[in-house]
């Protein structure tokens, strides 16, 4: 700008902004240029320019636009088909030197993911995304060219993709951020944006998605990599939509896709080797290795719906986008790519964590869509034989596996009374253990002993149970009584014994405890329990018991909060009372005690006053 | 059913119907009308022979007989009904299916023309009267037209019109010698004419016939109506009349009165005059009449009187707070609390205390008292006697308040300045002019809110305040102003929110708290509703901060969890100033709820957190000194603490006796005591302030460990009489044993001692006085009886009573619905059975005919063939001989 305005702000303000102010317009010249370059054909070098200055950007502002310019060029040089495949050579060289500034410009935005700025993160993925949709249909393209006799082509750009894998589960620290930081967990709001726009929305994209990572997971050690599963894990979570009829299969991200597969026939030939071939940089053995999982429903499947069907390793990556068997597959291998990788030697913590969060939606999100189910039986088992928290979770889980999957898991009422220790009352997730105990236990046949030795233990437990447990023991417990009358004696024995309480509690097996010729004494002291509720509840061990069963459902989900939240919600329908009197002598300094005598304290039996100075 | 045997039913019956009658006058001719009535008698002896006949008869048996009750269709007559069926069907239906195919055609609806019994000349006769009466029919009406109105054949105009009607009340104003009787007039004034032959057949006396008598009593009372009208409307008039003349009269009247000459002016003041004086009058009478009587007042009451009363009292709200802590309702309580709060008028009262019905003035009365606080000082919480009434409830408090007020002054008087710099910076400016020696206002605004409350104590000195707050609610007391009332409401919140801001550390003032509690708890008892939302709020703010607080990570060191001071000094207010043992409570409930939370979801990081959680321990006994509830939070607390702070040989959670969680166990063991330095320490009274401004030293923890103690044994007393007192505690006794009591400093090992052995009695005692459950002692439930429930209304149980009425209506419509369909099912199907039967009939008919016809023919052509077959066998015959030959 060659003309200065006299409105500028001061000098230094303006230096920088007129700097600012001279790249952008360096910037805007070169878009132009490049532009028309595109679309007369000459000459591309100003690209370099550009690249070189969006490398140098520091500044998050010219970065952003700088990021957009390139997407608009390579946009355009996409859409120019410059890049599809001729047999000229020197087109050739062209194509290889564009597709290198390509390369380096997607491992830029590739970095750009895990930036400090939030727009540049979020612009990044987007960008991204949307070069590889150009990208992808320039394929489509580059196949019609030849003619229809060709083998078609996957109009899908698989390298390009690999990239936004790699950016997202590997994370790659940002090329603005000088300092080498250490490899870290995939941005919240990158991951929001992938997962709400892209990994739930668009069944391709998920299933390349899921297809790639798992391999590209496989490659990484867990000890030396481990937040690569990590965000792996935190994708997966994410998952809410799954297809579970061919119909569901509708949504594309490249509209191509969406068209009906050719039907196997057409091309019986051409199975085999049919490929990418115009993917560079795709070992061949990686391809091939999602296939292995269709061989396990194959057998299933053969006989079931052998007709129409082709089978599942032998169908084109085309007819599998559009086969729910083939987008099941991928999903159970992602997870058993990523189950393996989730424990981390020495930090016993983080494992507890990471199963935590897949245990959490193991049950709903995950055995359903599972090919087989049974695979994840061994780590379902060693969580449940880990015990605490994990194993609670865990619990869910393997009831589906027992249930539908025919899993045989030895003593396990053993071990499910090995559950019942001091903390189990105390633990966030115990609303979640007693709607399954209900379960296992709501059997008329098991042996009164075993019934027995779990209420006498619950009883045990709720000595130092926060009101929220103590309501939920409860009902249980009633429950339980009621359908094994056998059980009445441990609230009402008539005979005299002599040995009143004969329960061991330090007996692991439940049916050695001898707890049936226990009463619960512990369960009836909450006759006296200070929150109203409870008392009224623990009463109900005195009167008949004439209700057939408590809904338990009603009493799981209490926490001190939501109690809190009742009391205080509750109207005052007439004036609350007051205390008889006020007591003197309220907050005594260590001096005046000594003044007042110890009886005149005492006797007022206030005792803060008593124990404590202030 | 009748009674008697069947003949003589029938002789009854025969005899009721008079066809028994002996034939009389045989020799009359027997004539047409004979004919008919032998006609009438076979009717009805056919009748009664069909009511007679029992075959025809068929009876329902009914199944629970109630005498004089009729049931619809309990008797019926189906062949009767049968043939009465078909009758019915043979006019109808089988005319529709004669008709059937048949179009067209006239019906002859000539009189008579279908009556065979008429002769054509009658019928001729007939129609032609008929005709005659149709034509004549249109002129009925026509008044004009017709000639005139006649009375037995006379024309009324003739007549004038009220000229002999017998009208009672003028014929007794007339004729007052006497009535001449009805007959007369029938014979002589009316009905005369001397035209009547017949008069002499009639009897004597006419009776009047129904209409006559009916129209003779309409027509007197419309009379009597019209009379009365009459008289009213004369009334009327005649009191018209009165009114107008009234004006005129009084005029005359009063100028009487005055008895001299004067103008219109002076009269009309004159008459005024007295006017007023009478109204003034009426309204001195009237106030007299309303106003209350004097009543004998109570005689002064005596000593002993008084302390029976008090007693009396206290031990009504012993009663209560009983029931409350039962958890049972208390309904007179909320009553009886409203009425202590109206002014009890005492036998010396002088009803003089209604001052300041103009504002405060100059503040006498307070004069008076400023110097009192001094000497009242040493007296506490002894009440005046002598003053009652408005005010003495808050003098009384007052006194007690100075009490404490007075101690704080003698001992505290250092802390001031400290309080000086910690109030807000507002005061800044001022706090270099020290205003001691500067008198108190004696008229404080009502703070809206706590900031104004500020701005007004920026002069006053920290041991003013009480002083200003009773300033303040005396000021504003509510029988002064209409929304005093919602200004001391306010009063309440803004005094919990200044007790929150002077304990704030570093500096908390517990003397002005324990001044302040006094006002806190009258206000509270004054508006218990207001001033328990007002600790609600706060203690849902606690609730808040717990939770952000646990969200944020409960073991990490710098995150505030447990609560600080001035939140336990909430918590204790609240169990002050809250009756503590009420099973349900409105602020009470939460408050306990808040601090098993705090016991059970924080966790222990430091000293600081044991010492709060020690004090809500203590809290707790306090809250349950009374009621004696189980709170399973505090043993675990103590026994953790008991972990925490004192040396053991417990290593890890796995040897940990009971069932207790332990989350913190073997985490700080910082927090041991250090039993070099500890060793030569002997345990007092912790002393919470010190301990929660971070203050960390070994006597500190000695002092703690004793509180732990302390609070372990009061604990156990509490709860020795729970069921599960063994479990609760046997955890408690074993880590006593394993405590290392070598590494305790002396005084804590003698302690130690004294409590183990304790609780090794009580445990002992427990364990031999446990005896199993036995809860079901109780009847066995019985099996439930369906017995029908009975109603007061109505017996009956076989109808369905809906007590939906519209639900009823339409159950009763479906029913009838249903009925009338099978009805008509049935009747079409009769139906179909009776065109069935004729169709058959027709068909039989055609057969027979048929048959007949054929027979006819063959019968004709019989005799033809017999000789045809006589020839034929002559002929062969013939043959037969001529072949012989």
């Amino acid at each position: 700008m060659p003309t200065t305005n006299p409105s500028l702000p001061p000098a230094k303000k303006r230096k920088v902004d007129t700097k600012q102010r001279d790249s952008l317009t360096h910037i805007q010249r070169l878009e132009k240029l490049l532009l028309e370059a595109v679309s007369e054909g000459t000459s591309l070098n100003p690209l370099v320019d550009l690249l070189d200055v969006t490398k140098d950007a520091g500044d998050p502002h010219t970065l952003f636009k700088c990021i957009y310019v390139l997407y608009r060029v390579f946009a355009s040089i996409v859409d120019a088909r410059m890049l599809v495949p001729t047999p000229d050579a020197g087109a050739k060289v062209v194509r290889s030197w564009i597709w290198e500034r390509l390369n380096a410009f997607t491992d830029m935005l590739v970095g750009l993911m895990s930036d400090s700025e939030k727009s540049l993160r979020t612009s990044a993925v987007q960008i991204l995304f949307s070069l590889l949709r150009h990208l992808s249909s320039s394929l489509s393209l580059s196949q019609d060219a030849p003619g229809p006799s060709a083998s078609p082509n996957l109009p899908f750009h698989i390298p390009h993709f690999s990239k936004i894998i790699l950016g997202l589960l590997e994370c790659p620290p940002s090329p603005r951020s000088s300092r080498d930081r250490s490899p870290q967990l995939l941005d919240a709001e990158v991951l929001e944006t992938f997962t709400s726009t892209w990994f739930n929305t668009h069944d391709d994209v998920r299933w390349f998605f899921l297809r790639d990572a798992a391999t590209f997971v496989s490659k990484y050690p867990g000890d030396t990599h481990p937040h690569v599963a990590e965000n792996f894990l935190s994708i997966l979570e994410r998952l809410k939509r799954f297809p579970n009829e061919r119909s569901d299969i509708r949504e594309w991200w490249i509209p191509q896709l969406g068209e009906k597969p050719v039907p196997l026939k057409s091309f019986k030939g051409s199975l085999a080797d049919e490929g990418e071939e115009e993917d560079p940089g795709i070992p061949e053995g990686d391809e091939d290795d999602w296939r292995k999982f269709f061989d396990e429903p194959k057998h299933t499947d053969k006989s079931e719906k052998a007709g129409p069907n082709p089978r599942l390793h032998r169908m084109t990556v085309h007819q599998s986008l559009h086969s729910l068997q083939s987008h099941r597959a991928v999903f159970s291998r992602a997870w058993m790519t990523l189950l393996p990788r989730l424990s981390r030697n020495g930090d016993i913590e983080a494992t507890k964590t990471l199963a935590a969060r897949v245990l959490n939606v193991m049950h709903v999100g995950v055995m359903p869509r599972l090919t087989r189910p049974v695979l994840i039986m061994d780590w379902i088992g060693s969580c449940v034989d880990y015990g605490g928290t994990i194993g609670l979770l865990a619990l869910n889980a393997l009831f589906i596996l027992i249930r539908d999957y025919n899993l045989d898991y030895p003593s396990f009422y053993t071990r499910l009374y090995a559950f019942l220790d001091r903390d189990l009352l105390h633990n966030k997730h115990r609303a979640r253990f007693f709607r399954l105990t209900e379960l296992f236990l709501s059997s008329t046949h098991l042996p009164a002993t075993l019934l027995a030795s779990f209420i006498k233990r619950l009883s045990r437990l709720s000595t130092t149970a926060p009101p929220a447990a103590i309501i939920m023991v409860i009902p249980f417990t009633y429950n339980v009584l009621k359908r094994h009358p056998a059980l009445m004696h441990m609230i009402n024995r008539v005979e005299d014994v002599e040995e009143p309480d004969p329960f061991d509690s330090d007996e692991k097996d439940p049916m050695l405890t001898n707890a049936l010729d226990s009463s619960l004494w512990e369960l009836v002291s909450h006759r006296n329990h200070y929150y109203p509720s409870v008392s009224t509840l623990a009463k109900i061990f005195q009167e008949a018991f004439r209700k057939p069963n408590y809904a338990l459902e009603d009493f799981l989900d209490h926490t001190y909060g939501t109690l809190f939240e009742s009391e205080t919600k509750r109207k005052m329908k007439k004036d609350p009372a007051i205390a008889m009197e006020l007591k003197k002598h309220l907050f005594l300094t260590a001096d005046q005690k000594e003044q007042i005598p110890e009886e005149a304290i005492s006797a007022q039996g206030d005792v803060v006053t008593e124990l404590w100075t202030f | 059913m009748p009674k008697g045997s069947q003949l003589s039913q029938l002789k009854s019956a025969l005899s009721h119907a008079g066809v028994t009658k002996p034939q009389q006058g045989s020799k009359r001719k027997r004539s047409k009308k004979e004919d008919v009535d032998k006609e009438r008698r076979a009717a009805k002896l056919r009748e009664i022979q069909q009511k007679m006949n029992l075959f025809d008869v068929q009876v329902t048996k009914v199944k629970h007989g109630v005498g004089g009750r009729k049931i619809k269709g309990a008797v019926g007559r189906p062949a009767q009904s049968k043939q009465a069926g078909i009758q019915q069907r043979t006019k109808t239906l089988l005319k529709e299916h004669q008709d059937k195919d048949r179009s067209g055609g006239i019906f002859d609806r000539r009189f008579g023309e279908n009556d065979p019994t008429m002769t054509p000349e009658e019928r001729m006769l007939e129609r032609f009267t008929r005709e005659r009466q149709r034509e004549s029919k249109g002129a009925w009406f026509n008044l004009e037209e017709e000639d005139e109105l006649t009375h037995y054949g006379q024309s009324l105009s003739k007549l004038d019109d009220y000229d002999n009607i017998g009208l009672g009340l003028d014929n007794g104003d007339e004729e007052d010698a006497g009535q001449i009787d009805s007959r007369t007039v029938q014979k002589v004034h009316f009905g005369g004419f001397e035209s009547d032959e017949d008069d002499d057949e009639e009897g004597p006396e006419r009776k009047k016939t129904k209409p006559e008598v009916m129209a003779e009593v309409i027509a007197k009372s419309k009379e009597h109506k019209y009379l009365r009208q009459m008289q009213q409307e004369k009334d009327e008039d005649l009191r018209h009349q009165l009114d107008q003349d009234l004006e005129s009269m009084r005029s005359l009247l009063y100028t009487v009165d005055t008895e001299r000459p004067a103008d219109e002016a002076k009269l009309n003041a004159a008459v005024e005059a007295p006017n007023v004086q009478d109204r003034e009058y009426d309204k001195a009478v009237r106030e007299l009449a309303f106003e209350q009587r004097a009543k004998p007042k109570d005689r002064t009451k005596t000593e002993e009187e008084l302390a029976l009363e008090e007693k009396q009292a206290l031990e009504r709200a012993e009663r209560k707070r009983q029931r409350r802590m039962q958890g049972e309702d208390t309904d007179s309580e909320s009553e009886n609390g409203r009425r202590k709060r109206l002014r009890q008028i005492g036998g010396d009262d002088l009803e003089d205390d209604f001052y300041g019905e103009d504002g405060f003035g100059p503040g006498l009365q307070e004069q008076a008292d400023e110097p009192d606080e001094g000497e009242d000082g040493g007296s506490g919480g002894e009440g005046e006697d002598g003053e009652e009434g408005l005010e003495g409830e808050d003098e009384e408090e007052d006194s007690e308040e100075d009490g404490a007020d007075a101690e704080s002054e003698a001992e505290d008087s250092g802390s001031a300045e400290g309080d000086d710099n910690e109030l807000v910076q507002k005061r800044k400016g001022k706090t270099g002019k020290p205003n001691a020696g500067k008198e108190l206002p004696y008229t404080f605004p009502c703070p809206e809110s706590y900031e104004e409350f500020l701005d007004i104590l920026e002069d006053v000195e920290g041991e003013d305040v009480p002083t200003v707050v009773h300033r303040i609610r005396t000021f504003h007391h509510p029988s002064l102003a209409e929304d005093n009332k919602f200004k001391l409401q306010r009063l309440t919140g803004v005094l919990i929110d200044y007790i929150l801001h002077i304990m704030t550390p570093p500096s908390p003032r517990f003397n002005l708290l324990s001044a302040l509690i006094p006002h806190l708890f009258a206000l509270s008892k004054t508006y218990p509703t207001a001033a328990a939302q007002h600790f609600v709020e706060k203690l849902v703010l606690m609730q808040k901060n717990l939770r952000l607080g646990l969200s944020r990570g409960a073991t990490k060191p710098d995150v505030k969890t447990w609560p600080s001071l001035p939140e336990l000094m909430l918590l204790r207010t609240a169990g002050l100033i809250w009756s503590a043992s009420d099973l349900n409570h409105p602020v009470i409930g939460p408050a306990r709820l808040l601090m098993a939370s705090y016991l059970g979801l924080c966790r222990v990081r430091d000293l600081c957190d044991i010492c709060s959680g020690l004090f809500i321990c203590t809290l707790w006994l306090q809250f349950e000194d009374y009621s004696k509830r189980f709170v399973p939070e505090v043993v675990t607390f103590l026994a953790n603490t008991l972990l925490h702070l004192s040396p053991h040989k417990i290593t890890d959670v796995a040897s940990l006796p009971g069932s207790f969680p332990s989350p913190d166990f073997g985490m700080r063991s910082e927090l041991r005591l250090d039993t070099r330095e500890a060793r030569k320490l002997s345990f007092g009274t912790a002393d919470l302030p010190a301990i929660l401004l971070g203050t960390r030293d070994e006597q500190m923890k000695v002092d703690l460990l004793g509180t732990c103690l302390a609070l372990l044994e009061r604990f156990a007393d509490q709860y020795k009489s729970l069921d599960g007192f063994l479990e609760l505690y046997s955890p408690v006794q074993f880590i006593f044993a394993q405590l290392d009591m070598n590494r305790l400093p002396g005084m804590l090992r003698d302690r130690v001692a004294t409590i183990s052995s304790v609780l090794s009695k009580l445990l002992k005692f427990s364990k031999q006085q446990r005896v199993p459950l036995s809860l079901q002692m109780h009847k066995p439930i019985p099996i439930p009886s369906y017995v029908p429930k009975f109603e007061e209304r109505s017996s009956n149980y076989l109808r369905n009573r809906d007590p939906d009425h519209e639900r009823n209506e339409a159950a009763k419509l479906r029913r009838q619905v249903k009925q009338e369909k099978k009805g008509a099912i049935r009747e079409l199907r009769k139906d179909a059975r009776f065109l069935a039967a004729v169709k058959q009939k027709e068909q039989q008919e055609k057969d027979r005919v048929y048959n007949e016809r054929l027979k006819k023919a063959h019968t004709s052509i019989e005799p033809e063939r017999a000789e045809e077959k006589a020839m034929l066998r002559e002929k062969a015959k013939e043959k037969r001989r001529a072949g012989r030959r």
